[in-house]
């Protein structure tokens, strides 16, 4: 793969934030979640103005490091699912748009709902029924496990909201002082 | 790299299988191999065109490697339908950087081509895609399919690009996200309330004890 200076500086300076965000997750308790997915839009934004691969080697970057550098492994592994999740929508959008035409627009837009939560529960759901000691702490009732799979669907939601809110209104106005 | 198109090295179509390239590049190796020209006058060109057919082999297999795993826009190399394509080895050499990713490269061959038809801006909307001119490319791509609108590769690379383009201009949960001011905030309060609160647990404080 070749990258010029200015892809290598951005992406650089975009892993850095990345882990300045996962550091700060586990200073700040109680922003542990926002700064994590703050951490994992720079996946989106990387893939956005360089390309799948390059995100992709962002995000192997910003996982490993995030092992490294944070005191608490469980929140690079949050960033891993999470960065997961952001790459995996975007390569999902960029494949649709190859057969996408003017007469399926419409019906893809709705289908990319579908590949999204689709995407989320392959990781989602794996996790909260086989991990649920090391989550949690203990096994959970069924009830609890259903909420707990209920509140996953609610905060992706909120969580692509943000994301979207972010590579529309925040890194668009930010993006041309730092690429061009 | 060689300046000179790899296929016309060996001989073949850009549409010729793994196998006929193979079939292809041994041949010509064992034609021009230096072993086989040891008492040939025309040893030194011999070898020459030994290491160009190596070249050739290593550059048509590379690319066809790295297509798997090419970037977002992809085309079809192919000449049908096209005489000005057929006859103009700008156009040849055009297609040759596109195939190896240089798509700066293409683009300064594209614009030393004076007749612009709708492969022209077909190619160069490709180009400019790859290289991150998304409008460029998206004005290129119309321009094409309005010349040629019966072409479906244009159409489609067309509504690709405007797919692309709807990724981070739309909003799919309706509304708006408030003013594009010059003040200080990201113009959204849920935004601006979450930075505020994150920056006073920084100092030590807690803004909203909730988030």
């Amino acid at each position: 793969m070749h990258l010029n200076a200015k892809k290598m500086a951005v992406s650089g300076l975009m892993l850095a934030l990345t882990e300045a965000c996962i550091l700060a997750g586990s200073v700040l308790e109680t922003n542990t979640l926002f700064l994590l997915a703050a951490a994992s839009y720079f996946v989106g934004i990387v893939k956005r103005e360089f390309g799948s691969r390059v995100a992709a080697a962002f995000y192997l970057a910003g996982v490993l490091l995030g092992f490294i550098v944070s005191p608490n492994k469980m929140y690079a592994l949050t960033y891993a699912a999470m960065g997961l999740y952001i790459l995996l929508i975007e390569i999902a959008w960029e494949w649709m748009g190859r057969t996408v035409t003017e007469e399926t627009a419409g019906k893809y837009g709705k289908l990319f709902w579908a590949v999204k939560y689709a995407v989320f529960n392959v990781l989602y759901i794996p996790a909260v029924l086989l991990m649920q000691e090391f989550l949690f702490g203990r096994r959970l009732g069924a009830l609890v496990l259903a909420a707990v799979l209920l509140a996953g669907q609610v905060g992706l939601f909120f969580y692509d909201y943000a994301y979207g809110y972010v590579q529309r209104e925040l890194w668009g106005k930010l993006r041309g002082r730092f690429l061009d | 790299m060689s300046s000179k198109n790899p296929y016309y090295v060996l001989r073949i179509s850009r549409d010729a299988s793994d196998d006929e390239v193979k079939r292809a590049y041994r041949e010509l190796s064992r034609k021009y191999h230096p072993d086989a020209n040891v008492d040939n006058p025309l040893a030194d060109l011999a070898e020459e065109r030994f290491k160009e057919v190596q070249e050739a082999y290593d550059q048509i297999m590379k690319e066809r490697e790295d297509g798997s795993g090419q970037g977002a826009y992809q085309y079809d190399g192919s000449y049908q339908n096209d005489s000005h394509g057929k006859d103009d080895p700008r156009m040849q050499s055009v297609y040759t950087y596109m195939n190896a990713r240089q798509y700066r490269e293409a683009l300064n061959v594209l614009n030393s081509i004076p007749g612009r038809n709708a492969q022209w801006y077909y190619m160069s909307a490709v180009a400019n895609a790859n290289l991150g001119n998304n409008v460029m490319a998206r004005d290129q791509a119309a321009q094409a399919v309005s010349m040629e609108p019966n072409n479906p590769q244009y159409r489609q690379f067309l509504s690709q690009l405007q797919w692309n383009g709807r990724r981070y201009q739309t909003t799919p949960y309706g509304g708006n996200f408030g003013s594009h001011n010059d003040s200080c905030g990201t113009g959204n309060i849920c935004c601006d309330l979450w930075c505020a609160d994150t920056l006073c647990e920084c100092m030590g404080g807690d803004l909203c004890s909730c988030i």
